[in-house]
């Protein structure tokens, strides 16, 4: 079954659509482009902490 | 502006009897309505409690009793803090009609058994999620050294009626720099506590992990004073005396640590990035001041900051996620969307973050065995205008509102004592640098605050235009 609707972002987005599904959250259209403006912010900050982890064994070995 | 300015001084007066502390409610009350348009700092006035409470306090020096290190000072607290009989709004228009609070906040309780008579509440922005205090239901509020410009938030309600010369005393909460951002807007002492220093008891939450409370003041030793007061600690022993502070409920930290000549370095890397030439010069001119040349570095406060970012999004995104599901349009768009936004982050994210706190609360213990204090800037820039919409960060255009807080957030993640003072540069506005210690090291940070305002560097100006109307008195 095809979920998507051109006029809504977050249901064209698989993830997105099981998220709100998930945290029974109905996203008002007016929330939607504020939403993924603030989702791509995270994405930046997640990537971030993400590229970290690599480091993060090896300073746990220096501490050591 | 009540006078005198200061918090010791005033109390001085009212526990000798050379002044009284109805007239001093009185003042300010008179005052607040006169002037509160011009900044819209407060959004409840409660002067029927105010002057019964001022009277209480006159009534026992008349009686010879003490009424307590804070006798008679006036003082206000950020709307998220619960005052018994009011509504904690915490900035919303949807809990305007909340059950009223039951019993005062912790803090609240503190101040008002030191002898401080409480004034009224102060704006914010919608649940602390902000840096600017621009709130859709209780108005914008302006900065007193120019009110084109930003007080900075959330706490900048507190800050503005501190600055504005309303009160010499305010509260306010700092979860990423809510109380240090406006402090350096609105050139005011102000402090972040180590986490668990002062108890957030009956204040409404945002972040658990990351809120904090605190105080804003005009001068350093009466940070240092109210700091003791809150936080139920002894910091020198030197400015509390005859405290009838009660009912502690949450023990203070110990604070009496080494007062050894302190180590001291200038954070370099992620903190002296970005910054404006006014605040590098203003770090500059206490290095020499200190004869400090030190710099050090403390590692990955940029993921530091973007994990805070992350926490923050996902923990407030969850506290208010069942709150969103019916009453979503009644938020304040821009802080609804980072909500929602957070509710949706994927849990393996938010684990990540939190993961990296505890490596950097480890890094960051092991950079004060090295140091004692150490001095960042508070905002990469003076207080922004209202209207202008970036700050140039990185050397691109980036939101100024939500890049006023890079370097204290990863301040906040390390869970650290951080004070924030203020510096006044040449354009007449103010600028803040952070002095941050481990916790259990506040003695030391305090005199080093003392010390430099007493040299005059870092000095709370009052805005030009009450400097003005003073000569004209």
């Amino acid at each position: 079954m095809n979920l998507a609707k051109p006029d809504n972002p977050i249901e064209n987005d698989p993830f997105l659509l099981d998220v709100t599904k998930l945290l029974n959250l109905e996203i008002p259209q007016e929330c939607i482009a504020g939403i993924l403006a603030n989702m791509e912010l995270m994405r930046f900050h997640a990537r971030k902490v993400e590229a970290f982890e690599i480091s993060d064994d090896a300073s746990e070995a220096n501490d050591a | 502006m009540i006078e005198p300015e200061s918090i010791i001084d005033i109390a001085g007066g009212v526990r000798s009897g050379t002044l009284k502390a109805t007239e001093l409610a009185k003042a300010v009350l008179e005052d607040v309505s006169r002037r509160n348009s011009v900044y819209n700092c407060f959004t409840r006035v409660l002067g029927e409690s105010a002057m019964s409470a001022a009277a209480a306090i006159d009534q026992q020096v008349v009686k010879g009793i003490d009424p307590g290190p804070l006798a008679g000072v006036p003082f206000a607290v950020k709307d998220l803090v619960d005052v018994a009989g009011l509504a904690t709004t915490a900035g919303a228009k949807m809990r305007i009609a909340a059950p009223p609070a039951t019993r005062d906040a912790v803090i609240v309780a503190r101040l008002k058994a030191a002898g401080a008579v409480l004034i009224g509440t102060l704006n914010m922005d919608e649940y602390a999620y902000g840096f600017a205090t621009v709130n859709p239901h209780f108005g914008t509020t302006r900065n007193p050294h120019d009110v084109d410009r930003l007080a900075g938030g959330s706490s900048g309600g507190s800050a503005a009626a501190v600055a504005a010369g309303f009160v010499p005393l305010t509260l306010g909460s700092d979860t990423n720099g809510s109380i240090r951002v406006p402090a350096s807007l609105c050139g005011l002492w102000g402090i972040r506590p180590a986490d668990g220093a002062i108890s957030v008891e009956g204040t409404f939450p945002f972040v658990e992990i990351l809120d904090t409370v605190g105080p804003f003041t005009r001068t350093a030793a009466d940070l240092e004073l109210v700091y003791e007061l809150l936080s139920g600690s002894t910091v020198s022993g030197s400015t509390v005396s005859g405290s009838t502070v009660s009912g502690s409920t949450v023990s203070g930290s110990t604070v009496s640590g080494s007062m050894g000549i302190p180590r001291i370095a200038r954070l370099d890397g992620w903190f002296a990035k970005d910054a404006c030439p006014e605040v590098i010069d203003a770090l500059d001119k206490v290095m020499s001041h200190l004869g400090v040349n030190a710099i050090a570095e403390m590692p990955e406060a940029e993921t530091a900051r973007s994990a805070s970012y992350l926490i923050t999004a996902a923990q407030g995104g969850a506290l208010h996620l069942d709150t969103m599901r019916t009453q979503a349009m009644e938020y304040d768009p821009a802080v609804r969307d980072r909500l929602l936004a957070g509710a949706m982050l994927p849990t393996a994210i938010y684990q990540n973050a939190m993961a990296f706190r505890s490596f950097f609360r480890r890094q960051v213990k092991t950079l004060f065995k090295r140091f004692d204090i150490l001095i960042a800037p508070t905002t990469p820039v003076v207080a922004p205008r209202i209207d202008q919409a970036t700050i140039v960060i990185d050397r691109k255009p980036a939101s100024a509102r939500a890049n006023l807080g890079i370097y204290t957030q990863p301040l906040s993640l390390a869970g650290i004592p951080v004070a924030a003072a203020p510096f006044h540069v040449s354009s007449g506005l103010p600028i803040g640098l952070q002095f941050a210690t481990a916790p259990g090291r506040e003695a030391m940070l305090f005199k080093l605050l003392r010390e430099l305002e007493n040299s005059g560097l870092l000095k709370c100006k009052p805005p030009d235009d009450l400097m003005a109307r003073r000569v004209a008195l």
